[in-house]
């Protein structure tokens, strides 16, 4: 659950998700649910000229399994915060 | 359970499939593994008076790619026809290799030339 953790953390940030369809859409998080599926708001596609479908789309729910990459931009995580957090879970695991 | 799309009930949708497919469709209901029932399912780039490709369907959860809420400003509906005929085919999400057999064929005949090798040196 670290990583339902880390997005929820994210909420309200810019990021940008390429899709396993190499389709790359940049948005506002707005919710996160346990399988990763994300909401974001306010999108634009990077190649809107090639992939025009979603025009006159804002609002987007994306299933989590078909997610490759989430472009985060460095000062939006705390990774020595995210390494404990890491070494808890993993501790936590093993009792 | 996930209330992530309870927003986009009763609403249009443009949806992506895993195999490329988009269309426009109301989604009239889901579940926790993102299946989905859909009403009225339209072409994305048709307008949304045009032809029914079909009026009910469910459509298995490990098939949607995306979701998305239609809100089509003035005007932009008119506009789709024109869009869609410069639109590209969305991929689809299997990122598969093309002559991926071909790949792995050469690299069985490098790896079989190096044991033969190795072979020789230990005589």
């Amino acid at each position: 659950m670290l990583f339902f953790s880390f997005f929820k953390t994210l909420v309200d940030q810019e990021v940008v998700v390429q899709l396993k369809n190499d389709i790359e859409l940049k948005g506002t998080l707005q919710s996160v649910d346990q399988f990763l599926n994300l909401k974001l708001d306010n999108i634009s596609c990077t190649d809107q000229e090639k992939y025009p479908h979603l025009v006159s789309v804002r609002n987007i729910f994306i299933r989590g399994s078909t997610v490759r990459y989430v472009y985060l931009n460095k000062n939006m995580v705390d990774t020595n915060l995210l390494q404990d957090a890491t070494r808890r879970e993993a501790m936590s695991e093993r009792k | 359970m996930s209330p992530l799309l309870k927003e986009y009930l009763r609403q249009r949708v443009v949806i992506v499939t895993t195999s490329g497919e988009c269309f426009t469709a109301t989604l009239e209901g889901f579940d926790r593994s993102t299946n989905l029932v859909l009403a009225d399912i339209r072409d994305r780039f048709a307008s949304q008076d045009g032809p029914v490709l079909s009026s009910v369907q469910v459509l298995r959860g490990s098939e949607v790619v995306l979701v998305g809420l239609y809100e089509p400003a003035e005007g932009e509906e008119a506009r789709a026809a024109l869009l869609g005929a410069k639109a590209a085919a969305i991929h689809d999400t299997k990122n598969k290799v093309d002559n991926e057999h071909l790949i792995w064929k050469a690299v069985g005949e490098a790896t079989r030339h190096k044991t033969t090798k190795r072979r020789k040196v230990g005589e």
